[in-house]
């Protein structure tokens, strides 16, 4: 069954229109990159999968059921902008989020809770650094605590906004492993992603975005010179650099 | 009952606001909204008026209900007009403000004229005036402060959550209006509680200065909370003493000025320890 399906998706802010009629279906298991250049859509597009942000469509499906069914099976991570890093707040009550459901909110946390919270901080190394204020880390530890977050919620489907951003190389790689680790769960990951050099090694299939759906498929078929070029306005070899 | 009971439960009174009201000023500075307890403030001064001119009588839960009733309105047009106008919101916040003030201030000058009017002592909304509580409205302010801070605490996990990261919030499937309403209601209350304290002019002073000297010892959630309560205490106690005691002044500026001197302290001496640390 399609882990995502899409029909007939726009999205319009004011006047503008940042999505036009996006259909998308996307496979289960796999690692999906969303890429375009900035205001090419990206961010929108997930956020209005996820029901964050008014849209208009025909229908949109996650393993066959509406949002409101399946939230619980779903892990989204935002953009690091949109988060506040000098907020009170510990690298380990940040995972605890990730264990808050809309029903039962007044419960308390169970052993067996908090057991789940330090299982994810030490798949993503950051044990030591639990009790620290978000703002302490660095950009690469920042990321990975809300990679422990998506974790704790035992999803079946990530939705990622540039999780890669302002990450040093280490990080990014035990980022990338983890994630590899979900896929072979079975897991499906979809990222928007900005660093081109990286998509052909480690991404089983591409969208690319220019407000409207540029080209959708397998990496190898998609990630070409013509579709790059179209998309960015340059050539992928460029791109690259 | 006896003197040493009213004054008992003067300083439990205060004090009970005065932490409520600093609690619910970290709330609004975590959600980077520390000027809505303000406009509120402002706001609510034709509700009690106006809910006073038509009563004839100075009850404290019919004021309270017109206060409520004038900070909703308020509430409801910043939103309103940061949906549908252009203006970013510290604007519409001083043009709410502005607008319900000076409404106040017209029509409490009206008030004062009349004879009945200048008996209730309506002037004290402006600078606080503690004393002039009576033992039952500190009764019924000290249980609405009880009821407020209870739901807080069990709500604490989905306000916290709101204030970091609204959208996983939203995502999560918790909803965003039922969350903004409650945190609006519970403004509203506290703030109409608090002016009767400091007064309309410096409510916010009773909202913002605890959390922000609090902030500049520790950025950790709990510890955070704690200081906010400690310094709320504290600015409300030692205001209520002089008032009471030392001096006849208004219980409003003097609870400000002793916040804003231990504000001011605090960061003098933050900054001087982070120096000593340096050279060490």
């Amino acid at each position: 069954m399609d882990c995502i399906e899409i029909k007939n998706l726009s999205v319009k802010y004011d006047r503008q229109i940042a999505l036009k009629s996006i259909d998308l279906s996307i496979k289960s298991g796999q690692m999906i990159a969303v890429i375009g250049q900035n205001g090419s859509g990206k961010s929108t597009l997930i956020k209005a999968i996820l029901g964050l942000i008014p849209a208009q469509f025909d229908s949109i499906h996650f393993y066959g059921k509406s949002l409101s069914e399946v939230r619980s099976q779903i892990a989204y991570i935002p953009q690091r902008e949109t988060i506040d890093w000098d907020f009170p707040i510990s690298v380990y009550e940040v995972v605890a989020m990730g264990l808050l459901t809309s029903k039962k909110w007044w419960a308390r946390r169970s052993k067996l809770d908090k057991q789940v919270i330090l299982e994810a901080l030490t798949k993503v190394g950051l044990v030591t650094e639990m009790n620290n204020q978000i703002g302490e880390l660095s950009g690469g530890q920042q990321q990975r605590v809300f990679l422990a977050r998506a974790l704790v919620q035992h999803a079946d489907l990530f939705i990622m906004d540039e999780p890669f951003s302002g990450v040093d190389m280490g990080s990014q790689a035990l980022i990338f492993e983890v994630l590899k680790s979900l896929k072979s769960e079975g897991k499906t990951i979809l990222i928007v992603h900005h660093d081109l050099a990286t998509v052909a090694a480690n991404f089983d299939e591409v969208i690319v975005l220019k407000n409207e759906l540029l080209a959708h498929g397998e990496t190898t078929s998609v990630f070409n010179s013509s579709i790059i070029e179209n998309a960015f306005g340059i050539p992928l070899n460029r791109s690259l650099k | 009952m006896s003197a040493d009971f009213s004054i008992v439960l003067l300083f439990f009174g205060v004090t009970l606001i005065s932490v409520t009201a600093g609690i619910i000023g970290y709330f609004n500075f975590l959600q980077k909204k520390s000027l809505i307890g303000d406009a509120v403030a402002h706001a609510v001064l034709p509700g009690i008026v106006l809910a006073f001119l038509f009563s004839g009588v100075r009850e404290s839960w019919i004021l309270l209900i017109g206060a409520i009733i004038a900070g909703f309105l308020a509430l409801t047009a910043i939103s309103f007009l940061l949906k549908h106008t252009k203006l970013k919101q510290d604007s519409v916040i001083a043009l709410v403000m502005i607008t319900f003030f000076s409404l106040g201030l017209t029509v409490l000058s009206y008030v004062q004229l009349k004879p009945l009017g200048n008996q209730a002592g309506l002037t004290d909304f402006l600078f606080g005036k503690i004393a002039a509580l009576s033992q039952n409205d500190l009764i019924f302010f000290s249980v609405l402060c009880s009821i407020i801070l209870s739901a807080v605490f069990v709500g604490f996990k989905i306000i916290f959550g709101f204030a970091f990261d609204s959208s996983f919030m939203l995502f999560k499937g918790f909803s965003g209006n039922t969350w903004s309403f409650f945190m609006n209601v519970i403004t509203i209350i506290v703030v109409s509680i608090g002016i009767q304290a400091v007064g309309v002019v410096l409510m916010s002073a009773l909202l913002i200065l605890p959390v922000t000297t609090a902030k500049l010892l520790t950025n950790n959630r709990n510890k955070l909370i704690v200081w906010t309560v400690c310094f709320a205490l504290f600015g409300a106690t030692l205001g209520t003493f002089i008032s009471l005691y030392l001096s006849q002044l208004p219980t409003g500026p003097l609870i400000s000025m002793i916040l804003c001197t231990t504000l001011f302290i605090t960061a003098v001496l933050k900054r001087f320890t982070l120096l000593a640390k340096n050279h060490g």
